[in-house]
């Protein structure tokens, strides 16, 4: 294992797993903590939506009105001919809507009882070699389930990462436990991992909460454990304490789950599109953990949901790093149901024209706030004035490099200047990624 | 994206605000400024409201000219400005003095760069300084021992609301009581306590002002207390407001420059530690 840097407090080795504990961070108390048990909610509308895949050119396989099964093929990326994209729905093909520049914008599939038939096809895949491994995942719509640093996308073809980071941990508000979305598929996420050693030329780090280890530890597997307020179980934080990304050194991390369908995959045969996802928030009338399936229908997944007497905002993701969206994102382990926040009414400003002018730009006031919003190892204050300059090279010098969105959801939050940093980042990262 | 009635709102993040706004900041800061402002009343008598009124007018009139010219909307930055001037400045002065080192000092540290946090310099210490060289001879206001004291709760407030940094209050403080020890065996008198800890925690603490990066503000914490003795003579005993605010000023001044070492100095070690984990 790496130079852990300075900032990271490791309490000890015990069990093979190193254990990482942070100060730094915020944790937010918020009404509506999912309880830890999983309820099946069956959903019928699914899709693809572009907001998870930016950019992306879809070289579409299926046409609307298709019929579709389970993880079958419905494009791939047409700069990137590789990497296919398959429905997680039995059924048809009810829209499919481009964008600017032909990318992506949705493609919805309405789900039919009497296809699901079809995704008993299981023969066992060839997973032995790492060439195996790779096309399998490749065609069978688990690439997307990679993301890199630098710049938080999708891996080349034929990328070799230093090192694969997964994700174990959460520790987003009222994000669900990790351990009770593996309690029942343990040995699916063991050979999982087991899997994803072929793809890298490093370790394989399985970062989790404090307790017993989640798998073996190995020659290629290597566990740890973090604990601490947001953003301790962030892979953007965990990696830079273990094997920081650079523009020499490209890391990926994959989600727990992924790593279980992947070994589902290789058990099987077959495609497993169920995902559980914790339908949290002050909104929501039973928060708790729904087992759903990938690019669920987020009005479908809430119907019943909502308390009665309060109209709720419903984000797909976090508080913090969500959206608002039709379609449960890609990357998103929960959706959060806020409450909508009842409209000032009175406001200075209507009693006073002069005090009516456009707000302007806020500045970025260095309060102590702001030095907790991003993981230790960080330059806050001249990374977001490097952001929101836009100057890329001062940016990464800063560690942009190893950064993604959900990273910034904090500093976002805290700030004064009311800036998405998430936004800006993704901006810098394009550039950088273009001049690369 | 929206496909008929799944229609998405154009609401963005954040969803949730948990951070200040700049009025809040100025809010705070006003509000630790009360106790001082009180103590200076108490000790010098009603002329102090007159100054308080005549900075307080001048630094809202060119928000206000600002903010219409600009067609944005109006901030009230300037009141903690005027607070901080009130107490620092000896209520015998004339009034116009006031003023003009006012407008010069909201106008030339603050307003030209479009407004609090956009600038480098903290606009009473600006102002102070302005009014120092315009009108040779003027002499700050000592800082009485009741008015350390009443600095107690608002350093209280700001730092636990994290707008100001203890790295600096106890860098300047170690600096100046460590370079004062070598330089001079007397200790610093009650007024010249009292200037200094008024001057640490309202215009060097300045998140504006002060340097913006952990290891940055120990250095323009320790460069500050450094400036003071170095204005004051050498000596703590000698230790003026005068000194306080010539030593913010330029340590204000050096705080990007600062902040530019601590940059260049993660920068390397972060290359570095990408280049041991090549390979």
């Amino acid at each position: 294992m790496h130079r852990p840097t300075r900032s990271a407090a490791i309490f000890g080795i015990k069990d093979n797993l190193v254990h990482f504990s942070f100060s730094r961070g915020v944790d937010l108390r918020l009404e509506g903590s999912p309880a830890q048990e999983v309820t099946d909610k069956p959903i019928t509308r699914a899709a693809i939506s572009g907001a998870d895949y930016p950019g992306l050119q879809p070289a579409l396989s299926v046409a609307e009105g298709d019929r579709v099964r389970v993880g079958q093929l419905l494009f791939t990326d047409r700069a990137h001919s590789q990497v296919a994209f398959v429905s997680p729905l039995a059924g048809r093909i009810e829209s499919i809507e481009l964008g600017a520049r032909r990318s992506l914008s949705s493609l919805v599939i309405r789900g039919e009882t009497e296809a699901s038939e079809d995704n008993k096809t299981g023969d066992l895949p060839d997973l032995a070699t790492p060439n195996a491994l790779r096309a399998t995942l490749l065609s069978r719509g688990f690439w997307p389930a990679f993301r890199t640093r630098p710049f938080g996308r999708i891996p080349l073809h034929d990328a070799m990462p230093k090192a694969i980071f997964v994700t174990a941990t959460d520790s987003e508000p009222l994000a669900p436990d990790p351990r009770v979305i593996l309690a029942t598929q343990e040995s699916a996420f063991r050979r999982g991992t087991e899997l994803l050693t072929l793809l890298c030329d490093g370790m394989v780090y399985v970062c989790q909460t404090p307790g017993p280890p989640l798998v073996e530890h190995s020659a290629r597997i290597r566990l740890a454990s973090f604990s601490g307020p947001h953003p301790s179980g962030l892979a953007g934080t965990h990696i830079h304490a273990i094997h920081p990304a650079s523009s020499e050194a490209e890391i990926w991390s994959i989600d727990c789950q992924d790593v279980a369908a992947i070994g589902h995959l290789a058990e099987s045969g077959r495609y497993d599109p169920s995902r559980i996802v914790a339908l949290s928030g002050p909104g929501a009338r039973r928060p708790r953990l729904l087992r759903i399936i990938l690019g669920a229908s987020i009005r479908e997944l809430i119907s019943d949901e909502g308390a009665a007497d309060k109209p709720a905002r419903v984000l797909s993701g976090s508080a913090l790093a969500g959206r608002e969206a039709v379609w449960l994102g890609r990357y998103h382990r929960q959706v959060t149901m806020l409450e909508v926040p009842a409209r000032s009414t009175r406001n200075i400003s209507s009693f006073l024209p002069v005090l009516s002018g456009k707000a302007g730009p806020r500045p970025i006031i260095p309060m102590k706030s702001l030095e907790r919003a991003l993981p230790a190892g960080f330059l806050p204050v001249p990374l977001i004035r490097a952001l929101s300059v836009g100057d890329a090279e001062m940016a990464a010098k800063l560690g942009a490099l190893e950064l993604v969105e959900e990273d910034m959801a904090l500093m976002t939050a805290f700030c004064t200047s009311g800036a998405d940093y998430g936004v800006l980042l993704r901006q810098v990262l394009a550039r950088l990624a273009e001049a690369a | 994206m929206i496909n008929g009635s799944d229609r998405v709102s154009s609401f963005r993040a954040p969803f949730l605000s948990l951070g200040w706004n700049t009025a809040r900041v100025t809010m705070a800061q006003g509000l630790a400024m009360i106790p001082p402002v009180l103590a200076a009343l108490a000790l010098r008598g009603p002329g102090v409201l007159a100054v308080l009124a005549a900075a307080l007018f001048t630094a809202l009139f060119w928000e206000v000219f600002f903010a219409t010219t600009r067609g944005r909307a109006l901030t009230a930055h300037g009141v903690t400005t005027a607070l901080i001037v009130a107490v620092m400045v000896p209520a015998s002065l004339p009034l116009w003095q006031i003023g003009i080192a006012v407008t010069m000092g909201v106008v030339l540290s603050e307003l030209v760069f479009g407004g609090r946090g956009f600038g480098f310099l903290n606009a009473a210490a600006a102002t102070m300084a302005l009014l120092i060289f315009s009108f040779p001879g003027v002499k700050l206001a000592g800082g009485e021992g009741w008015i350390a004291v009443a600095c107690l709760p608002g350093a209280a407030l700001l730092l636990a609301s994290g707008l100001i940094s203890w790295r600096v209050l106890l860098a300047a403080a170690l600096s100046y009581a460590a370079i004062g020890m070598l330089a001079d065996v007397t200790l610093p008198t009650i007024a010249a306590l009292g200037a200094l800890a008024f001057g640490l925690v309202f215009l060097a603490c300045d998140p504006i002002g002060a340097a913006s990066t952990d290891p940055g503000r120990w250095l323009y914490g320790a460069l500050v207390g450094a400036l003071v003795l170095v204005f004051g003579g050498g000596s703590q005993a000698v230790t003026s407001t005068n000194a306080v605010v010539f030593a913010v000023l330029l340590a204000s001044i050096f705080a990007p420059l600062l902040d530019q070492l601590v940059i260049l100095h993660h920068a390397r070690r972060r290359a570095r530690r990408a280049g041991s984990s090549h390979g």
